[in-house]
């Protein structure tokens, strides 16, 4: 730092005051940094503002933390793929043997399922969807509804997926997703607009953290716009 | 507060923008010391499993949903509530998966907030983008809260981007002198540096983050 720049320093940072000699005399010499400290104290009045924003806000924030806040952040920490993944030997099996069973089941029907293709335009494809659909469109256009059986508990939602379908009808990238809370769903025609030509379409109960409990089986639906 | 304009401000600048580019050399020379070396302590014991910390986590960040409920209130509540659970979603998820991320730099809530208020403008950024073919400006505007009276030059949020750009340790000083309140002697001793080297870290970190909001302040301007 040239000894300009160690004074303007001393400036900024309210040690030296701007109308002190030294600050006097340097302003005198280059009437440009009059300016320039300027825009560095709007700066930091601007910083200011930012931290008591900031500060407000988590005041006022942690005066409303409710009893489903605590629950939604604790469902999240333990699903996040951040942390808290190994929560230590017994659990970890657990979780282990739980993941083997589910994918197990999820073979089994794949396998149950493949003899038994159906066909038409409305492709169901494999998967062991729970939530059992009613009627429903061939094809995803706008207006068309959608309806499902469920019954949803507490703060759960539907969540609506749709996806790329990937070689062999696989479940692809997430294109787009909804929440409802009721057992019916109708695209608007701007939900179709980036879509591809063919999507994958299932139905999920979520719980308040987002995590999928059950699902429908995908269906493989071409986009009319 | 604007969220038209700050909406701006979340798209102009990359969250995960490379945070050492406008580091000088010598700030280079030696890593900061961590600010906040206790939320990373924190953090690094919850992640390797630690109940107790995961306990302490949670208790620390339950605020999250509400602050989120506080900063779309202070934007005018544009979102339907199944439009904020949304983003509230989108907002833990990605907090938990850069929560590994963490570097102590900032106190964990500090550190939260940035992400709770991008994850919100990136979502009125969305909103305002899917209902332009619907919506005509002067209606978006209509839906704007009148400016606060405190209504500041440059926006909070691009200030908080800005921050992160200028890069450790200047931008660390200016986070401890302005949003943990520190005096210049605390965040010395704080940092075991010489007095004199904190200032001048400050007033660096200052110029830098004048040339980084200064698009900003002229594209507000024009």
């Amino acid at each position: 730092m040239t000894r300009d720049d160690e004074l303007l320093a001393k400036i900024v940072a309210g040690e030296v005051a701007r109308d002190a000699g030294a600050a006097r005399e340097l302003f005198a010499r280059r009437p440009e940094l009059v300016r320039h400290v300027r825009e560095l104290e709007r700066l930091a009045l601007g910083l200011d503002h930012a931290a008591r924003e900031q500060r407000d806000v988590l005041a006022a924030a942690r005066a409303d933390v409710s009893q489903r806040d605590r629950e939604h952040v604790r469902a999240a920490l333990q699903a996040g793929p951040g942390v808290v993944r190994n929560g230590g030997g017994r659990a970890t099996r657990l979780q282990w043997i739980a993941a083997a069973a589910v994918l197990l089941l999820a073979a089994g029907t794949w396998l149950a399922l493949r003899g038994a293709a159906g066909d038409g335009s409305r492709q169901l494809l494999d998967g062991a969807g729970a939530i059992e659909l009613v009627g429903g469109p061939s094809e995803l256009r706008a207006g068309a509804v959608f309806e499902w059986r469920g019954e949803l508990r507490g703060a759960e939602r539907w969540r609506i997926e749709l996806r790329e379908r990937g070689a062999g009808g696989a479940r692809g990238r997430l294109l787009g997703d909804f929440t409802c809370r009721e057992a019916s769903w109708s695209p608007h025609a701007d939900d179709l607009r980036d879509l591809p030509a063919e999507v994958l379409w299932s139905v999920h109960r979520i719980d308040s953290g987002g995590i999928s409990i059950e699902h429908s089986q995908p269906l493989a639906l071409p986009v009319v716009r | 507060m604007s969220y038209a304009s700050a909406s701006t401000a979340a798209s102009g600048v990359s969250l995960h923008s490379a945070r050492t580019r406008m580091t000088s050399p010598q700030d280079r020379e030696r890593p900061a010391p961590t600010a906040h070396a206790s939320d990373l302590s924190l953090v690094r014991r919850a992640a390797s499993g630690n109940a107790l910390a995961v306990a302490e986590l949670v208790q620390r960040l339950e605020c999250i949903p509400a602050m989120l409920r506080e900063l779309h209130r202070r934007y005018g509540a544009p979102l339907a509530s199944d439009e904020l659970a949304e983003i509230e979603q989108n907002t833990l998820a990605v907090l938990w998966s850069k929560l590994v991320s963490f570097e102590g730099r900032a106190a964990l809530e500090t550190w939260s907030y940035r992400f709770v208020r991008h994850e919100l403008l990136k979502a009125f950024e969305r909103r305002d983008r899917n209902r332009r073919s619907v919506v005509d400006g002067a209606a978006v505007l209509a839906r704007v809260p009148q400016a606060e009276p405190r209504e500041p030059e440059i926006d909070p949020g691009v200030l908080s981007e800005c921050i992160e750009r200028v890069g450790s340790p200047a931008a660390d000083v200016i986070r401890m002198r302005h949003f943990d309140e520190l005096g210049f002697e605390d965040i010395a001793m704080r940092c075991g540096e010489p007095l004199g080297t904190i200032k001048a870290r400050y007033y660096r970190g200052l110029e830098r983050l004048k040339e980084l909001v200064a698009p900003f302040i002229k594209r507000e301007q024009g």
